[in-house]
C-alpha cells in the first residue's frame, strides 16, 4: 500500500496542503523536509488522526483561517488520504472531517460528529467508485489501529524503541496477525454456552447441587479476577525490568565517572563517620581533661599544705591516736583508771581525768578531719592516676583520627580535578542510580505480590476441582441429567482445545516474526553473532553469543526497531507505509549509510512498500542526501510563504538552504 | 567542731548571668552525659579562682549553686583540702562555714574569669582545654 496523494484542509498550520504522486514519482521513498516551526509536527499529527482518528481539538483548527471565519459561521479541517492498493490493484480514498463553528465573542466549538468516509475505486476507471459502509472496519482491516505505533515513528525515541514498553503493542499486534481475538470470542461464548448448560444442569439436581454451581461460578470469577491482577503485575514487572535496563544502559560509558563518585561518596561517607568519631573521641577526651585537670591542681597545690597541717597537728598531739572515750568513760563510771588504779572516792582525779578526755576529743576532730582530708587527697591521686592512662590513650586516639581524616581529606582534594571532569555525567548516573534502586524496590515489592497472588491462585485452583467433583456427585442421574453432563463434558473438551490451538497460534506467529527479524539483524553491521529473540511474554531481546542481552549502539537500536516495523510488515502479509519523523535524529553516518541499506531492501524485498521520512534542516543535508539518493527519493519541503503562519508543501531542496553552509558547498558544486 | 548549717553552695550574683553561656561550652564534659551539673561547674570556677588566686568577696548566703550532697563526701573533702591551702591555723578545719566561705570566694573569683573568658575568646573550649592542660602539666612538674 502506497500513499499517492494527502490533501490537508485547514489542519494546524496546514491550511491547504496538498501532496500528490504521480505516475513519475516512482520513489517509495518521500522526504519531507523542513526547518523547524514549518509543520513538520502539525503533519505527523495529520497523519495519525487522518489515519487513525482519536483526540483533535477546536485548537487544530487553522488559526490564520479561524481569523476569516465570522460568527454564527461554519468551516471544516479535514484530511484526505488516496492510498494505492497494489495487492487488489484498487485506489481508496479516505477523508476525516470535523466542522467547527464559531459562537459570540469568536469561542470556536465542534459542530456535529467527525466524519469518515471511505471511497474505493476499482482497476477498471468505468466501475463506479464503491463508497465503503463500514470505513472504520474498512480502514481497521487494511490499517490496524494496534498496529499504530509500528506505523508512525518519532524517530528520536527508536534508539528507546525496545526499553520503551512496547511489549504491550507487540502483543497486541501478534493477537491483531493471529485473528486471536475473533477466536477468543468464540471460545467466550462457547464458556458462557458451557456455564448456562451446567447451570440447568443445577436445578434439575436440586438445591445442593445448585449451591455448589453458585459457589464455583463465584470461585471461577474470582479466579480470574486474580488472573487479571497477576497479569497486571507481571506487565509491570516487566515495564521495571525493561524500565532498569534503561537505567542500566544510561550508566553504561560512565564506568570511570562511576568509579570516580562512588570513591567520592565512599570517601564522603569514611569522612562522616570520622567526624562523628572524632567529636565522641573529643568530647570523651574533654570529660578526661576536665576531671583529670581539676583534680591534678586540688592536689598538687594542696598537698604541701595538707602535710604542713599534718605535721603540726601531730606536734600538737592532735593527730589521731587510737583513742576511744566511751570505753574510757565507762572505765571511769566504773571507778577504774586505765592505769587499773581504783578511782573510787577520788572525784578529783575523776574530774582530772574526764577534762583529758574532753580535750582529746577535740583535738582528734582535727585529726580526724586531717586523716579524712588526706584519705581524701590519696582516693583522689590514684584515681587522677588511671585517669593520665586514660588521657594519654585519648589523645594518641585522637590523633589517629584526625590523621585518617587528613588521609580522606587528601584523597578528596586529590579526586576533585577528576570529578570536575565528569560534571555533566554527574547528574545522569546520580538520576540512574536513585531511579534504578527505587525501581529494584518496586521489583522486590511486584515479586511478593506475584508470588502470593500465585499462591492464592493455586489453593483457588484446588476448590475448584474439589467443588467440580461434589457438583459431579450432586447433580441427578436422570436422562436429562446425564444428556446435559455429556454436552457439558463436550463443550470443556472444546473449550481446551480452543485454548490450546490459541496459545499454538499467538507461538507461530511469535516464532514467524522473531524468525523474520532474527534474520534481518544478523544482517546488520556488528551483528552478525547476536540473536534476536521475541519472547513468550513479547519482549523483543538481542542476545550475544553467550546468552547475555546485546551491547548495541545507539544506531542499531534504531535499525532494529525500524527492522522490528518491516518484520511485522512481512509476517502480516500487508504492506503499509512507515512514516518516521526525525529518522535519523542524532545518528552518525555510518549508520544512516546502514539504515539507507536496509530501507534500500525493503524495497526491494516488497515493491509495494512505502517510507515516509520528514527531517528538519539538522537532519537533511548534502551528506544525508548522498546516503538515500540511490533510492530516487522524492524529496520535498516544507515551506512559509506569507506572515499568517500557514505551511505550504514544494519540490525540491529549500532554496533558502542553498544560500549558506554544507547546502551552499552542495549547490556550487565543491560537495559531490 | 562548728558545724556548717548551710545546705548547698552560693553563686556570686554579679556574674550569676554567665552561667549558661559557660554551661554551653562545656556541656557533656562532667560526669553526666549531655549536660553540665552546678557540681561541676561549681568546681570549675573554684578550680579557676583557686589557680589564679582570684578571690571575691563572699556574697549574702544563697543555695541557689551546687547542693553539699550533690558535690558529695569525697569533693567536699578535696574542697575543704583546697579551703586549708593558704591557712596556717590548722584550728581552722573547727570551722566548715568559715572553709565553705573560702571556697565560695574562690568560685566567685573563678566564675568571673571564666566569664570574662566566655565573652572574649572565640573558642573558649580550647582556651579551658588549654587551662586545664597546664593544670595537668603544674600537677606532672610537682
Amino acid at each position: 500500500m502506497k500513499i499517492t496523494r494527502i490533501s490537508i484542509s485547514n489542519f494546524r498550520k496546514l491550511r491547504d496542503f496538498n501532496l500528490s504522486l504521480n505516475a513519475d514519482d516512482a520513489s517509495q521513498l518521500l522526504l519531507i523536509n523542513a526547518n523547524n516551526g514549518r509543520g513538520k509536527t502539525s503533519l505527523l499529527k495529520a497523519f495519525t488522526w487522518g489515519l487513525f482518528g482519536g483526540n483533535v481539538t477546536t485548537e487544530d483548527f487553522s488559526k490564520s483561517k479561524l481569523l476569516e471565519i465570522s460568527e454564527g459561521d461554519f468551516d471544516t479541517f479535514s484530511v484526505e488520504f488516496q492510498l494505492a492498493i497494489e495487492s487488489t490493484g484498487e485506489t481508496a480514498t479516505l477523508r476525516r472531517a470535523r466542522e467547527i463553528t464559531v459562537g459570540p465573542n469568536g469561542q470556536v466549538s465542534f459542530e456535529g460528529k467527525e466524519t469518515l468516509i471511505v471511497t474505493v475505486a476499482q482497476v477498471d476507471p468505468s466501475e463506479p467508485v464503491e463508497i465503503i459502509p463500514d470505513p472504520v472496519a474498512w480502514i481497521e482491516k487494511h490499517l490496524p489501529n494496534r498496529f499504530q505505533e509500528f506505523i508512525l515513528f518519532d524517530g528520536e525515541k527508536m534508539s528507546k524503541f525496545f526499553d520503551a514498553n512496547v511489549k504491550r503493542a507487540i502483543e497486541k499486534a501478534i493477537r491483531e496477525i493471529a485473528k486471536i481475538d475473533l477466536f477468543e470470542s468464540t471460545i467466550d461464548s462457547l464458556s458462557e454456552l458451557k456455564v448456562r448448560n451446567d447451570q440447568k444442569l443445577a436445578k434439575l439436581s436440586g438445591s445442593s447441587a445448585i449451591k455448589l454451581q453458585e459457589e464455583l461460578e463465584s470461585k471461577q470469577r474470582q479466579s480470574l479476577t486474580l488472573m487479571e491482577n497477576l497479569r497486571r503485575i507481571k506487565d509491570r514487572n516487566s515495564e521495571v525490568k525493561s524500565a532498569i535496563r534503561s537505567c542500566e544502559a544510561a550508566l553504561k560509558g560512565n564506568e570511570e565517572a562511576e568509579k570516580f563518585l562512588a570513591q567520592n561518596s565512599q570517601l564522603r561517607e569514611e569522612l562522616a563517620g570520622l567526624h562523628v568519631l572524632w567529636r565522641a573521641s573529643d568530647l570523651k577526651l574533654s570529660k578526661t581533661l576536665f576531671s583529670l585537670g581539676i583534680g591534678s591542681l586540688f592536689t598538687s597545690r594542696s598537698r604541701d599544705s595538707l602535710s604542713g597541717h599534718v605535721e603540726k597537728a601531730q606536734r600538737a598531739g592532735k593527730y589521731p591516736a587510737d583513742f576511744a572515750p566511751q570505753a574510757l568513760e565507762a572505765l571511769i563510771q566504773n571507778g577504774s583508771c586505765i592505769c587499773g588504779c581504783d578511782l573510787s572516792g577520788n572525784p578529783s582525779a575523776v574530774s582530772a581525768l574526764k577534762k583529758v578526755i574532753e580535750t582529746s576529743v577535740l583535738a582528734g576532730e582535727v585529726g580526724n578531719s586531717l586523716k579524712e582530708m588526706e584519705q581524701s587527697v590519696l582516693k583522689t591521686e590514684a584515681r587522677l592516676q588511671e585517669k593520665r592512662h586514660l588521657y594519654k590513650e585519648l589523645l594518641a586516639e585522637r590523633k589517629r583520627l584526625e590523621d585518617e581524616i587528613r588521609t580522606r581529606q587528601k584523597a578528596l582534594a586529590d579526586l576533585e580535578p577528576k570529578l570536575e571532569g565528569i560534571k555533566g555525567n554527574k547528574d545522569v548516573i546520580s538520576t540512574a542510580k536513585s531511579t534504578i534502586s527505587a525501581l529494584q524496590r518496586e521489583r522486590d515489592d511486584l515479586i511478593r505480590s506475584e508470588t502470593g497472588l500465585s499462591a492464592q491462585l493455586e489453593d483457588f485452583a484446588a476448590s475448584i476441582v474439589i467443588l467440580k467433583r461434589k457438583l459431579a456427585k450432586a447433580t441427578a442421574s436422570s436422562e436429562e441429567a446425564t444428556r446435559l453432563r455429556a454436552k457439558s463434558d463436550y463443550l470443556q473438551r472444546v473449550i481446551d482445545q480452543g485454548n490450546g490451538f490459541k496459545e499454538e497460534i499467538i507461538e507461530n506467529v511469535r516464532l514467524k516474526l522473531e524468525h523474520s527479524l532474527d534474520n534481518s539483524f544478523r544482517k546488520v553491521e556488528g551483528a552478525g553473532t547476536y540473536r534476536t529473540v521475541v519472547t513468550k511474554d513479547f519482549e523483543v531481546l538481542t542476545l550475544d553469543s553467550l546468552d547475555r542481552e546485546a551491547d548495541l549502539s545507539e544506531g542499531q537500536k534504531m535499525i532494529k526497531a525500524y527492522m522490528f516495523s518491516v518484520a511485522l510488515r512481512k509476517v502480516i502479509g500487508l504492506s503499509f507505509p512507515l512514516i518516521v519523523d526525525t529518522p535519523i535524529g542524532r545518528m552518525d553516518t555510518d549508520n544512516v549509510d546502514l539504515l539507507s541499506r536496509e530501507i534500500m531492501k525493503l524495497f526491494s524485498d516488497d515493491k509495494s512498500s512505502q517510507v515516509v521520512m520528514m527531517m528538519h534542516d539538522n537532519e537533511y543535508t548534502p551528506y544525508t542526501k548522498k546516503k538515500f539518493e540511490p533510492l530516487k527519493p522524492v524529496e520535498m519541503y516544507l515551506e512559509q510563504e506569507t506572515e499568517d503562519e500557514q505551511s505550504v508543501l514544494k519540490r525540491g531542496i529549500n532554496p533558502r538552504w542553498l544560500d549558506s553552509g554544507a547546502w551552499k558547498d552542495w549547490n556550487e558544486g565543491r560537495i559531490r | 567542731m562548728k558545724k556548717t548549717k548551710r545546705t548547698g553552695f552560693t553563686w556570686d550574683q554579679e556574674y550569676k548571668s554567665h552561667i549558661p553561656d559557660i554551661e554551653r561550652e562545656i556541656i557533656g564534659w562532667g560526669e553526666r552525659e549531655n549536660t553540665i551539673t552546678n557540681a561541676d561547674l561549681f568546681i570549675l570556677c573554684v578550680a579557676v579562682g583557686f589557680s589564679t588566686g582570684t578571690e571575691r568577696p563572699v556574697p549574702p548566703r544563697k543555695t541557689d549553686s551546687a547542693r553539699l550532697d550533690a558535690v558529695g563526701f569525697e569533693s567536699l573533702a578535696m574542697l575543704k583540702v583546697v579551703a586549708m591551702a593558704k591557712s596556717d591555723n590548722t584550728e581552722d578545719l573547727m570551722d566548715e562555714d568559715l572553709l565553705f566561705d573560702r571556697i565560695e570566694s574562690y568560685a566567685a573569683g573563678g566564675l568571673m574569669l571564666l566569664a570574662d573568658a566566655v565573652a572574649k575568646n572565640k573558642n573558649f573550649k580550647d582556651w579551658l582545654r588549654g587551662k586545664l592542660v597546664d593544670f595537668i602539666k603544674e600537677s606532672n612538674s610537682h
